[in-house]
């Protein structure tokens, strides 16, 4: 047996969870949420997803977790930030960027694990302490970008595990 | 090395008004899509976003700007807001909501701008929409791409509109403005066609609604004054009144610096 993933999102407070099958970026704070429906108005933030990856299945530790785009390209003036912290804060959007999210999203695997536990970057997961720090993701569109539906990204996690 | 994936994806949208069909029909009770089609409240609804902006934007024309070292060109006022005259509003502020120009520092016009002189030679050009790579609408800043100015050292000029407070904050009330403001150009559209006898009818899923042009006009009038409040919400201050006498110059209005909106 091998490790597996849930995406739990938080959704205003860290009591207050979802699974998360897709993280598409909206103007609107919930989980799964239509992107045709609450779409993103140029000018402005997505409100930022705040998840966790939590890990399951059989496993003795996991290590090195690491996250980068492997697919789909930007449309003009749209970026999607990252970042992670131990700590949460409830998303933002609209006018305002989430004081986390302020990375843009590596397009290739880092040389070195970006997701942390805990706040640091030597950890090991376990099945008792299964999951990721806060990563929190947002969406910018500038006054640049044209309406319609932008290119589907893939969010890759890599991780070591034995 | 083991990995798992997820996706994400959005939808880019510039809103060409500040209401949608949905909210005015929700807001206003008009829910009958064959009395009130929905190629008829579209297009009025786009006819009260030009008035909205009419009535609470002020414009600016032909301001002087101001560059910095890291070549953003400053206006003196704020805040930004939509052109009206565009037929686009975004709810936000764009490039097609600014007008950009350049023109010669070293001759006479600029100078002549400047000083509003009698020798003004308006030899000006228009820096297209494409030109402006970056908007700061809180700040009052924007930025040209490497393509402009043309000609090194050309002054620029910029036309802008300007709101009493920042867009993003009265988002709410120019939607209800122009829901408002919708619901009234189809009352008096009615009002015009249905007027039998001095009593105008709406029907309404097999309903109707009667009225003497007298309680309609009443109905209008109700929804001005709702209208006006909005405006009066989020237009600038902008001029002096001049106080002669005892109540010389006095305006009408809740507020006294508002000024009267004609309608």
């Amino acid at each position: 047996m091998a490790s597996s993933v849930t995406f739990v999102e938080y959704l205003g407070s860290t009591t207050s969870t979802a699974t998360s099958t897709q993280l598409d970026l909206v103007s609107t704070m919930g989980a799964n949420a239509s992107r045709s429906t609450y779409p993103v108005s140029v000018g402005n933030y997505s409100y930022s997803k705040v998840f966790k990856l939590s890990f399951g299945g059989t496993f003795t530790s996991i290590t090195n977790i690491k996250l980068y785009k492997s697919d789909g390209a930007y449309v003009t003036g749209e970026v999607v930030n990252y970042g992670v912290s131990s700590t949460f804060h409830v998303s933002t959007g609209g006018s305002y960027e989430d004081s986390v999210a302020t990375t843009i999203i590596p397009t290739s695997a880092p040389s070195t694990t970006n997701v942390t536990v805990g706040g640091t970057t030597t950890y090991t997961i376990t099945d008792t302490e299964n999951t990721t720090d806060y990563i929190y993701l947002q969406s910018s569109v500038t006054i640049q970008s044209v309406s319609g539906t932008v290119n589907s990204k893939t969010l890759t996690f890599t991780w070591q595990e034995i | 090395m083991a990995s798992d994936t997820i996706t994400t994806q959005m939808v880019i949208s510039k809103d060409t008004a500040y209401c949608t069909e949905d909210q005015f029909r929700n807001e206003t009770g008009f829910t009958d899509t064959t009395e009130f089609t929905s190629a008829d409240i579209g297009r009025k609804i786009i006819e009260a976003v030009e008035k909205v902006k009419r009535d609470v934007f002020v414009s600016i024309r032909l301001e002087f700007t101001t560059k910095d070292s890291n070549d953003r060109y400053f206006i003196s006022r704020r805040w930004l807001a939509n052109a009206y005259g565009s037929n686009v509003s975004h709810g936000t502020v764009t490039p097609l909501d600014l007008r950009i120009w350049e023109s010669d520092e070293t001759s006479s016009i600029s100078s002549a701008f400047f000083l509003q002189g009698s020798r003004i030679n308006r030899l000006i050009h228009r820096v297209p929409s494409e030109g402006i790579s970056e908007i700061d609408s809180v700040n009052g800043y924007f930025k040209l791409t490497d393509d402009w100015p043309s000609s090194t050292g050309y002054r620029i000029f910029a036309d802008y509109w300007m709101a009493g407070k920042p867009l993003h904050e009265i988002e709410t009330e120019l939607k209800f403005a122009n829901i408002i403001w919708t619901e009234i150009l189809i009352l008096e559209e009615k009002k015009g066609k249905r007027m039998k006898n001095g009593v105008i009818s709406i029907s309404q899923g097999g309903r109707t609604i009667t009225r003497s042009e007298a309680e309609f006009n009443e109905w209008i009038r109700d929804l001005y004054q709702q209208y006006q409040s909005y405006v009066n919400w989020c237009r600038p201050y902008y001029g002096k009144n001049i106080t002669i006498g005892r109540f010389g110059d006095r305006r009408y209005g809740y507020f006294p610096r508002t000024g009267r909106l004609s309608w």
